[in-house]
C-alpha cells in the first residue's frame, strides 16, 4: 500500500520544489499530487502519506487537498478516466444524450467505473469549450461536438 | 489606548485589540464562532458582523466588516446594533441552523453552548429551511473525542488548533462546499496530550468529550478556581463539581500560565480524587491489616513512637504535592515539634524532558508544589533516591503523600520495612499505606484551600470545593493537633493564618497576601502587586470562555 | 462612435500553424513590444495603462492600471499570478490563447512584470487544459532557450521566472485569493479583503492576480499607444458616481449555447447583445430568443427585451447585470428556465468552497429549492422563497454581501434574475405541478411588472452609502 516517486518522478518532484520560495515547501502539493497520480493512478493512503512526508505537511492536510479537488481521486480508477460535461452551455446542446448514451453503452452510472475496469465515466462541470459543446474529455484529450455515433468511434477505439 | 466610538459612546481601549476583544472590554458581546484569541482568524463564520468607519472615513464602509479581523485604532467608529448588522447576525444563525439536527434535550452542550446563547440573544427566532439536512456520521477522533457531525458548523477552530498550538495538524476539514465534514486521516487519531482543548472550544456539540459525556447537565455542577496539580506548570483551571463529587476540570485563563489552555494529563488526571480507595478515616495496623481507630488514637500513637526513639530519630517526609500552607505546617512540625534534622521531600517521578508544543508546553516535573516545598524545606532538601538514605538513619518515620499511583522501589521499601514506627498521610491505600502502622487520611487538590508555587515562582490559589471526606481533616490541622501532643503550640485557625504564619517567617513568600495572590497568582520577589484588571483577553475571557 | 467592428488584435493569427511555437510567433512581430518596453519608465507605463483604460477581462472589469498603482514599489519579492483558471460557465477564450498562442501570455507577462518589478510570475492554469498546459510549457521553454525569461530577459538587467501551475477542478481557485491559496498548496478558500493581494498574497507579499486576456493585451498597447487603444470601444457621460465610463479596446466574447455559430468573437466593445447574436449568425434554426446570459453564468439574466444593451462593462452595469468574463450563453424557446436555473445552481453548489456560513449553507438550499420546482415539486410562495434565500447569501438590490468573496453575489445574481424576470415560468411549474416550457412571451415577466428590480435599486441609492 505504500508509494514512492520513481528516480524520474523523484527528479521532477526535487526540480518542482525549486519553483517556490524555500520556506513554502507546502505549495508544491498540488503539482506533487497532479504527478503522484500520473503514477499511481489515483490519491491512495500510500500516495497521501508519502507527500505529506516529502512537502512538511500532515497526512491530514494532505487528504484536506485531495477531497477539495475533484481531478484528485480518492479510489482506484478506471484505466481511461471520461470526463463528460454537464453544465448550462453543454446541456442546452444536448449533453443529457450523450451522457445517457455513455452509460448505456457502457453499462455503468455517472461516478462509476466498468466492470472491466476499463473506464471510469465521471460528470463535470464546465470544460471551457463551449462552443464545440456538448463536449467530453477522455483522459486529457478533449472532445467537442459529440453525437451518439462518434461517441461511439470514440469509446470503441479504445484499448 | 486606543479611543474608538462605538454604539455612539467613546471608549478608551487597549491597542492591538480585535473588535470582539475591544468590545468585551466595555462589556459589549459581539457573538461569534470561528474566533479565537489564540488562533488565526478565518473570520469564516459570519457572525461577528460590525458596521465599521475606518478612521478619518466620511462614513461608514457599504459592507460590513468582521470584528474578529479588524484591529482597533484610534477614531474608529463601530456600530453593533445597526439593522444591516442585526439582519446580517440573524441571517448567519438561520443559516448555520438549517442543518442543525436540535437536538438540545440529549446534547451535552445544551446549557453551555454558543448556538444557543447566540440564538437566544440575536437570532430571529424562527427558521424557514424546509428542505432536507445533511447527516453526516458521528466519528471517533481520538481516544478523548468524538464528533457529533450533525452538530458541526465548520468555524475550523478544531483543525486551526491541532494546526497551530499542538502542532501535528491531525485534524482536518475534508470535501467541499455543503458536503465540508472534520475529520483525521484514517489511522492516524487525535491523540497528542492538548486533545481535550478542542472541546473547550468548539462552539456547539459536535466535539464531545468521552471523559463527561452524559455525566451531567453542566448547570448542575458548581464551580470553583483551582490549580492543576499534574506537573509543575499550574495550569490554572476550574474544578466542576456535583454533590461532592468532581465531575470535571476545564482551563481558566490566565496569560502567563496557561494562556486558554491545558494538557489532558492535567484534564483527564482527577479519577484519584472520586476514587473508591480514597481514605476516610485514621487507622492503625492490626496484624496484616487496617483498622479503623480514633483521631485521639493516631496523635498518642505518634507521640509514644517519638518519644520512643528520641525526636532526632524521627524522620518526616514532606510532599511535593502539599500546598505551601501544609508544607510550612510540616516543616514547623519537624523543627519545632519533632526537634529533628531527618527531613526529605516525597514527589512524583518526573520526565526527562518537557513536552513542546508549538503553543503549549507541559513541563517534566511531575508535581504541583516541588518550588514551594523548596522554598519553604530549603533547596537542599533530601529528594528521590536521597530519601531512602535518611530514613535509614532513622528509627520511625512520618510521611506525607497524597501522590496518585506513586511507585516505591525496592530500596524504598527495604528502608521502610526497617523503622520501628511508620505514619503516613495519603489520600488513598497505596504502597506506602500498605507499610504504615497508622494511617491518616489526607485531602486532594479539590479538598484544600491552600496556595501552590508553580515553577515560574507563582503562587496560586486552590479552592476547596468541598470538605474533607468522611472523618478526615486538613493537613494542617493533623499537624497542629501532633505537635499538640509532642507539646508544641501551632496557633493556626484556618489556611488563612498558616499562610499568615508563613509569610511572617519565610523571606521567600513575603508580599503573599490574599490580595496579590487574587485570582491570578503573585510571583515572589516581584513586588507591590498590581491590581487584577478585565482587559484583554481576561475581558475576553470573562464573557465568552467559561 | 460608429458601430463596433470585429476586429482580431488579441486573436490576430490565431489559426496560422505552429502559432504556438517561437519562432512563428516571431515571424508575425511577436515580442516586439519588447524593444519599446525597457526603453520605458515603470512609473510611465503604469500611467499609461490606467490612460488607456484597461480594465480587467476575467470578470470584476477593474481598472488595471489602478490595480498596478497600489503594489507598494520597495517590497521584494512580489508575484504576478496569470490566471488561467477560465471556469465561468460559457468562458472558453483564454482556451485557445493557451493552445495556439502561449507566447502572447508570455510576452503580456514579460510586460506586466517589468512594470511592476516582478521576478516570478506564476499561471495559474485549470487541470483540465491539458493541452494549453503542454503548449504553455513548451513556450516557457522556448522563452528560455532565447533568452526571453531567465536572469537577463532579452539581454536586460532584470530576472523573470514564470513558473506554471496546474488546478485540479475548482472553480473558487478562479477568485484571486482562492487561486493564491491554492497556490500555496492549499484548499482553494478565499481569504478575507482587506487586506488585499496587492499588499499582502501570495506567500504574504505583494502580488497582483490578473487575467490571461488582461495581460495579452498590454504589449499591443505599448506597441501602440493609449489613443490607438482608446479609438476602439465605448465611452460614456452622465455615469452615476462610482461607474467607470470608459471601456476601451476589444473583448474576446464567448458565445454558445442555442446559436448558428459559437465561438470566440473579438470585437470593439459597445456592440449589442442583438448584434452579437446576429454576428454569430443568429439562434440556431431561426428559433426564438427567450434569454441571454451576457457575462458568464454570474451575470444576471437579460430578457429578449432587455437584449439591446451594448456589451460593455459600463453598461451592463448599469442594466444591473455584468460583462464578467464576456460568456455569452443564448437560450431559445425550447429552454426551461427553471431547468436551466437548476443547472447552474447545481453548479454553484457544488463548487461553493464551503468556509463561510451563508453560502455553504445558502447555495444548496436555493439549490433544492429551484430543483423541486423544475420537478413540479414546488410549493406556493417558492419563488419569493428562492428569490429570499438566494438575498439572503448576497444582497443583489443592496449591492452587499456577508460572505467572504463575490461567489456570494455569483450565486445570487442568477438565482434572483431568473427567478424575477421568468417568474411566470416558474409560477407555472408550481401551479401545474410538472415541468413546464412556456412560450417567450408567455414566459417573461412582462416588462411593467418587474417593478422588483428598479425600486429595490431606487431604495438602495438613498441609503448613505461610501464606497
Amino acid at each position: 500500500m505504500s508509494f514512492e516517486f520513481t528516480p524520474e518522478n523523484l527528479a521532477e518532484f526535487e526540480e518542482l520544489v525549486t519553483h517556490y520560495p524555500e520556506d513554502y515547501r507546502r505549495a508544491v502539493t498540488l503539482p506533487a499530487l497532479h504527478l503522484a497520480q500520473s503514477q499511481e493512478g489515483w490519491c491512495s493512503p500510500g500516495v497521501m502519506e508519502y507527500i505529506a512526508e516529502m512537502v512538511g505537511t500532515s497526512p491530514a492536510q494532505v487528504r484536506d487537498v485531495v477531497t477539495f479537488y475533484p481531478m484528485f481521486f480518492e479510489e482506484p480508477v478506471g484505466k481511461y478516466i471520461v470526463r463528460v460535461c454537464h453544465t448550462l452551455p453543454c446541456d442546452l446542446c444536448g449533453c443529457a444524450k450523450i451522457k445517457e448514451h455513455l452509460c448505456e453503452k457502457l453499462g455503468v452510472g455517472m461516478e462509476e467505473t466498468t466492470a472491466d475496469g476499463k473506464i471510469t465515466l465521471l460528470s463535470t462541470e464546465c470544460l471551457a469549450a463551449c462552443d464545440q459543446a456538448p463536449v467530453m474529455m477522455i483522459d486529457d484529450d478533449l472532445h467537442g461536438l459529440l453525437t451518439p455515433d462518434k461517441v461511439d468511434e470514440l469509446i470503441d477505439g479504445l484499448e | 489606548m486606543a479611543k474608538i466610538t462605538m454604539d455612539g459612546v467613546e471608549y478608551e481601549v487597549s491597542d492591538g485589540l480585535t473588535v470582539v476583544q475591544a468590545s468585551a472590554e466595555v462589556g459589549i458581546t459581539v457573538p461569534h464562532y470561528c474566533y479565537h484569541p489564540e488562533l488565526k482568524a478565518p473570520a469564516n463564520c459570519r457572525m461577528c458582523l460590525i458596521e465599521l468607519t475606518p478612521p478619518g472615513a466620511p462614513g461608514p464602509i457599504r459592507q460590513l466588516a468582521t470584528g474578529c479581523s479588524t484591529r482597533v485604532a484610534d477614531g474608529m467608529v463601530i456600530n453593533h446594533e445597526t439593522p444591516q448588522v442585526k439582519a446580517g447576525r440573524a441571517l448567519s444563525l438561520e443559516a448555520l441552523l438549517a442543518h442543525h439536527p436540535l437536538d438540545c434535550p440529549t446534547c451535552d452542550q445544551a446549557g453551555e453552548c454558543e448556538l444557543q446563547n447566540f440564538s437566544h440573544q440575536f437570532g430571529k427566532g424562527f427558521g424557514n429551511y424546509a428542505e432536507t439536512k445533511k447527516t453526516p456520521p458521528r466519528k471517533e477522533l481520538g481516544p478523548n473525542v468524538d464528533i457529533v457531525a450533525t452538530r458541526c458548523v465548520t468555524c475550523t477552530r478544531c483543525t486551526r488548533f491541532t494546526e497551530e498550538v499542538s502542532g501535528d495538524a491531525v485534524l482536518g476539514l475534508t470535501n467541499r462546499g455543503g458536503k465540508n465534514e472534520i475529520d483525521i486521516y484514517p489511522g492516524i487519531p487525535l491523540d497528542n496530550k492538548l486533545s481535550g482543548n478542542v472541546v473547550d472550544i468548539c462552539p456547539v456539540g459536535a466535539l464531545l468529550s468521552t471523559d463527561f459525556m452524559y455525566k451531567s447537565r453542566p448547570w448542575f455542577l458548581d464551580e470553583v478556581d483551582s490549580v492543576c496539580t499534574r506537573c509543575s506548570k499550574g495550569c490554572n483551571i476550574t474544578v466542576e463539581h456535583r454533590d461532592g463529587e468532581t465531575a470535571r476540570l476545564k482551563p481558566r485563563f490566565n496569560e502567563d500560565v496557561n494562556g486558554f489552555w491545558m494538557c489532558d494529563d492535567g484534564r483527564y488526571g482527577y479519577d484519584f480524587v472520586n476514587s473508591a480507595d480514597r481514605l476516610r478515616m485514621p487507622m492503625t495496623r492490626d496484624g496484616d491489616d487496617l483498622v479503623a481507630c480514633g483521631w485521639s488514637d493516631v496523635f498518642d500513637r505518634i507521640a509514644a513512637a517519638v518519644k520512643d526513639v528520641g525526636g532526632e530519630n524521627v524522620a518526616v517526609i514532606a510532599s511535593a504535592w502539599s500546598s505551601n500552607e501544609e508544607l510550612h505546617a510540616v516543616r514547623r512540625f519537624a523543627t519545632e515539634a519533632v526537634r529533628t534534622s531527618l527531613v526529605g521531600l516525597l514527589s512524583a517521578a518526573g520526565d526527562d524532558d518537557d513536552t513542546v508544543y508549538p503553543g503549549f508546553t507541559i513541563e517534566k516535573d511531575k508535581n504541583p508544589n516541588r518550588t514551594g516545598a523548596r522554598l519553604i524545606l530549603g533547596e537542599e532538601v533530601a529528594e528521590d533516591a536521597a530519601i531512602w538514605e535518611v530514613l535509614k538513619r532513622a528509627k520511625a518515620a512520618v510521611i506525607f503523600s497524597g501522590m496518585p499511583d506513586a511507585e516505591l522501589s525496592d530500596d524504598a521499601v527495604q528502608a521502610l520495612e526497617a523503622l520501628e514506627f511508620l505514619a503516613v498521610i495519603d489520600t488513598a491505600s497505596s504502597a506506602l499505606t500498605a507499610l504504615a502502622d497508622v494511617v491518616i487520611p489526607g485531602t486532594t487538590f479539590t479538598e484544600k484551600d491552600g496556595c501552590f508555587t508553580n515553577s515560574q515562582k507563582r503562587v496560586q490559589k486552590l479552592n476547596a470545593a468541598h470538605g474533607p471526606l468522611g472523618a478526615s481533616m486538613r493537613e494542617w490541622e493533623f499537624v497542629k493537633y501532633a505537635a499538640e501532643a509532642l507539646g508544641a503550640d501551632f496557633d493556626y485557625t484556618d489556611d488563612a493564618s498558616v499562610t499568615a504564619d508563613l509569610v511572617a517567617s519565610t523571606p521567600a513568600f513575603e508580599g503573599v497576601t490574599p490580595e496579590a495572590v487574587g485570582e491570578r497568582g503573585y510571583v515572589l520577589g516581584s513586588g507591590e502587586a498590581e491590581p487584577e484588571t478585565n482587559t484583554g483577553n481576561y475581558a475576553y475571557a470573562k464573557m465568552f470562555w467559561k | 462612435m460608429g458601430k463596433p467592428k470585429e476586429l482580431r488584435i488579441l486573436y490576430e493569427n490565431l489559426d496560422v500553424p505552429d502559432m504556438h511555437t517561437i519562432e512563428v510567433y516571431r515571424q508575425h512581430g511577436g515580442y516586439k513590444s519588447l524593444d519599446k518596453l525597457f526603453g520605458m519608465e515603470p512609473s510611465d507605463l503604469v500611467d499609461m495603462i490606467k490612460a488607456s483604460g484597461l480594465r480587467g477581462r476575467g470578470g470584476a472589469g477593474f481598472s488595471t492600471g489602478m490595480k498596478w498603482s497600489f503594489v507598494p514599489k520597495d517590497i521584494e519579492p512580489k508575484y504576478l499570478c496569470a490566471n488561467a483558471d477560465e471556469s465561468e460557465p460559457g468562458t472558453f477564450s483564454n482556451r485557445y490563447v493557451l493552445e495556439r498562442k502561449p507566447h502572447a501570455l508570455i510576452e503580456g507577462i514579460i510586460n506586466a512584470c517589468w512594470t511592476l518589478g516582478i521576478h516570478t510570475a506564476y499561471v495559474y492554469i485549470r487541470g483540465e487544459f491539458t493541452l494549453g498546459k503542454v503548449r504553455l510549457d513548451a513556450a516557457i521553454k522556448e522563452a528560455y532557450a532565447n533568452g526571453l525569461l531567465g536572469d537577463k530577459v532579452a539581454g536586460q538587467d532584470f530576472a523573470l521566472n514564470i513558473y506554471t501551475h496546474a488546478g485540479a477542478g475548482a472553480y473558487i481557485c478562479g477568485e484571486e485569493t482562492g487561486l493564491i491559496e491554492s497556490l500555496e498548496g492549499k484548499r482553494g478558500q478565499p481569504r478575507s479583503k482587506p487586506p488585499f493581494p496587492a499588499v499582502q498574497g501570495l506567500f504574504q507579499k505583494p502580488t497582483v492576480v490578473q487575467n490571461v486576456e488582461t495581460l495579452c493585451n498590454v504589449p499591443y498597447i505599448v506597441n501602440n499607444g493609449v489613443d490607438w487603444y482608446k479609438a476602439m470601444g465605448s465611452v460614456y457621460k452622465d455615469c452615476p458616481r462610482g461607474t467607470d465610463p470608459v471601456n476601451s479596446g476589444t473583448k474576446l466574447y464567448c458565445i454558445s449555447g442555442h446559436i448558428e455559430k459559437p465561438g470566440v468573437y473579438e470585437v470593439e466593445m459597445g456592440l449589442t447583445a442583438n448584434e452579437l447574436i446576429e454576428l454569430a449568425g443568429g439562434v440556431r434554426g431561426g428559433n426564438r430568443l427567450k434569454a441571454v446570459i451576457p457575462g458568464g453564468s454570474s451575470a444576471p439574466i437579460l430578457t429578449p427585451y432587455e437584449c439591446d444593451v451594448p456589451l460593455d462593462f459600463t453598461s451592463l452595469q448599469m442594466a444591473k447585470t455584468m460583462m464578467g468574463s464576456g460568456g455569452v450563453i443564448v437560450m431559445d424557446e425550447t429552454v426551461c428556465m427553471a431547468h436551466a436555473l437548476t443547472n447552474l445552481l447545481d453548479f454553484y453548489a457544488h463548487e461553493s468552497c464551503g468556509q463561510c456560513t451563508p453560502c455553504r449553507n445558502g447555495t444548496p438550499w436555493a439549490r433544492d429549492i429551484s430543483k423541486r420546482i423544475e420537478q413540479g415539486l414546488g410549493e406556493p410562495g417558492d419563488v419569493d422563497r428562492l428569490i429570499e434565500v438566494a438575498n439572503n447569501i448576497a444582497n443583489v438590490d443592496t449591492f452587499t454581501w456577508n460572505t467572504i468573496c463575490v461567489f456570494g453575489i455569483a450565486v445570487s445574481w442568477p438565482a434572483v434574475s431568473f427567478a424575477r424576470k421568468f417568474r411566470p415560468e416558474f409560477e407555472a411549474h408550481i401551479r401545474e405541478g410538472k415541468c413546464v416550457t412556456l412560450p417567450v412571451d408567455e414566459a417573461v415577466t412582462p416588462p411593467e411588472e418587474n417593478y422588483a428590480w428598479p425600486q429595490a435599486l431606487a431604495e438602495a441609492a438613498q441609503k448613505p452609502a461610501w464606497d
